[in-house]
């Protein structure tokens, strides 16, 4: 589910523009806005990466100090993730 | 992903998925786990039917690492040797994140393709019939409260969620919500053979609910699984003084062979809850131009709820991203990774045969990706 769902997010860029039809978009990638009554709404993806930006870790933070879980409920430092590259995703059943 | 692990996993890179709160409770008939040994059974669940080659970690019942990893659903992250992030994106990305790992560790030539691992994505359990009793449609945008199950051995086979509408959240008088939802971790399903699912609350003190009880409805069917919803009035100031719940049910396992009556007390507190995610299946938005009180189905005959007819736009453009993923989410109805022109959308029908390349009627996980990237790279 979570590959179909990283497939399905190129799909909605795609499906965007099938909703809009032959419009061009009306939000701009730099967050501007062709329609007034776009100008005033920031959507659910803008505030998701805004969020993102402010609370995330930046290149070159540390993980944060946290303990968590392996899927047997042993616990699991964040920060033992060294010596190697590592690749975390979120994720979840829905 | 899977492919990018597959090619990258020999080179020593570490692959791991963070699971954490369900970002749409109810899709495939998830419920929002009380407990951290629930939320491990999802890690389970996950592992089975997905049968990726990441190694599934468990976010604590707080969501601690998702709130300081920036609060999104599907973000990504690279960690160098020495613990330090090196790449970071809030959405996954499979593409960038093989040139990523190009540029970190090296290429790998030729890269494994979907179609090489004969991935299998299993359905979602099922313990008894779906579609049985007609879902509620709350029309408008609501918020999910904070519920605090009280401590019970016997575990929440129906799980309850509440939320709020916004008219509630604005003028103090709007709907609450109360859906108690089949857990299908558990594998169980309501008994209609026996009395219907009943609830009553109590409200504090400048808090009022309309009807303040309500039994679900009588159903010819044996067993089901579907929610027991209920839309209710509620007129009242926010307030620390949480509704109290009771809910009294009967369940049975077909597997274990037992059905048992059970009581349940809940605690709803009139706070959101930022973590409760979004029952995309349940809500539509409301059109601008749709008469108050009109739901997406009423007035527009010969049209699927909530759905566009052909042709039309949308009044203030395209979707948001999101709730077009949803939407196009949506069309996997059993959640075996794969879309048939049956569950496909009207819209999604009228360009089907352009993404379905060899006409088999299945939008495989392949011939999405290669459709998209015909039509423009990401």
């Amino acid at each position: 589910m979570l590959c179909l769902r990283n497939i399905l997010a190129g799909a909605m860029v795609l499906a965007t523009a099938i909703t809009a039809g032959a419009e061009p978009p009306r939000v701009r990638a730099d967050g501007g806005s062709k329609a007034p009554a776009a100008q005033n709404r920031r959507s659910l993806g803008n505030r998701m990466s805004a969020t993102f930006d402010n609370r995330g870790p930046k290149v070159g933070d540390p993980l944060p100090d946290i303990t968590i879980f392996d899927a047997q409920g042993q616990p699991f430092r964040l920060r033992s993730l060294k010596g190697h590259y590592s690749v975390i995703v979120f994720g979840c059943l829905t | 992903m899977e492919t990018v692990c597959h090619d990258y996993s020999p080179k020593g890179v570490k692959f791991f998925y963070i699971y954490k709160a369900l970002a749409h409770p109810e899709t495939n008939g998830y419920v929002t786990p009380f407990t951290l040994k629930e939320r491990l059974m999802h890690v389970k669940e996950a592992e089975r039917r997905l049968g990726s080659q990441f190694q599934w970690l468990c976010d604590t019942m707080a969501n601690d690492v998702k709130h300081q990893m920036g609060d999104a659903p599907n973000s990504e992250f690279v960690i160098d040797p020495q613990g330090k992030v090196v790449r970071r994106r809030v959405w996954s990305d499979a593409e960038q994140l093989r040139k990523d790992l190009a540029e970190l560790v090296g290429p790998v030539q030729p890269a494994t393709k979907m179609s090489d691992l004969h991935l299998k994505i299993i359905p979602p359990p099922k313990a008894a019939a779906r579609g049985v009793v007609p879902r509620i449609q709350v029309p408008g945008p609501t918020k999910p409260l904070i519920i605090e199950p009280e401590k019970s051995k016997t575990p929440y086979y129906a799980k309850l969620r509440a939320e709020v509408d916004e008219s509630f959240l604005k003028t103090g008088k709007g709907k609450l919500y109360l859906g108690f939802h089949m857990d299908p971790i558990y594998g169980v399903h309501w008994n209609n053979l026996a009395a219907p699912v009943h609830f009553e609350t109590v409200s504090p003190s400048g808090v009022t609910i309309s009807p303040k009880s309500g039994q679900g409805p009588k159903v010819k069917e044996a067993a089901d699984v579907d929610p027991r919803e209920f839309l209710l009035d509620i007129e009242g100031k926010e307030t620390a003084e949480p509704i109290e719940l009771t809910v009294t049910y009967f369940a049975c396992n077909d597997e274990e062979g037992w059905c048992r009556p059970v009581t349940q007390k809940y605690s709803i507190r009139l706070t959101m809850d930022s973590d409760g995610g979004w029952a995309s299946s349940r809500h539509r938005r409301p059109r601008k131009d749709r008469p108050a009180g009109q739901t997406a189905r009423s007035g527009r005959p010969g049209t699927p709820s909530g759905r566009m007819p052909p042709r039309a736009r949308r009044p203030g453009g395209p979707r948001a991203p999101q709730q077009l993923l949803e939407r196009i989410r949506s069309n996997d109805k059993n959640g075996d990774g794969q879309i048939t022109r049956k569950e496909a959308s009207p819209q999604l029908k009228r360009f089907f045969n352009r993404i379905d390349t060899d006409g088999d009627g299945t939008i495989t996980q392949d011939e999405l990706r290669e459709f998209i990237k015909r039509r423009r790279p990401f």
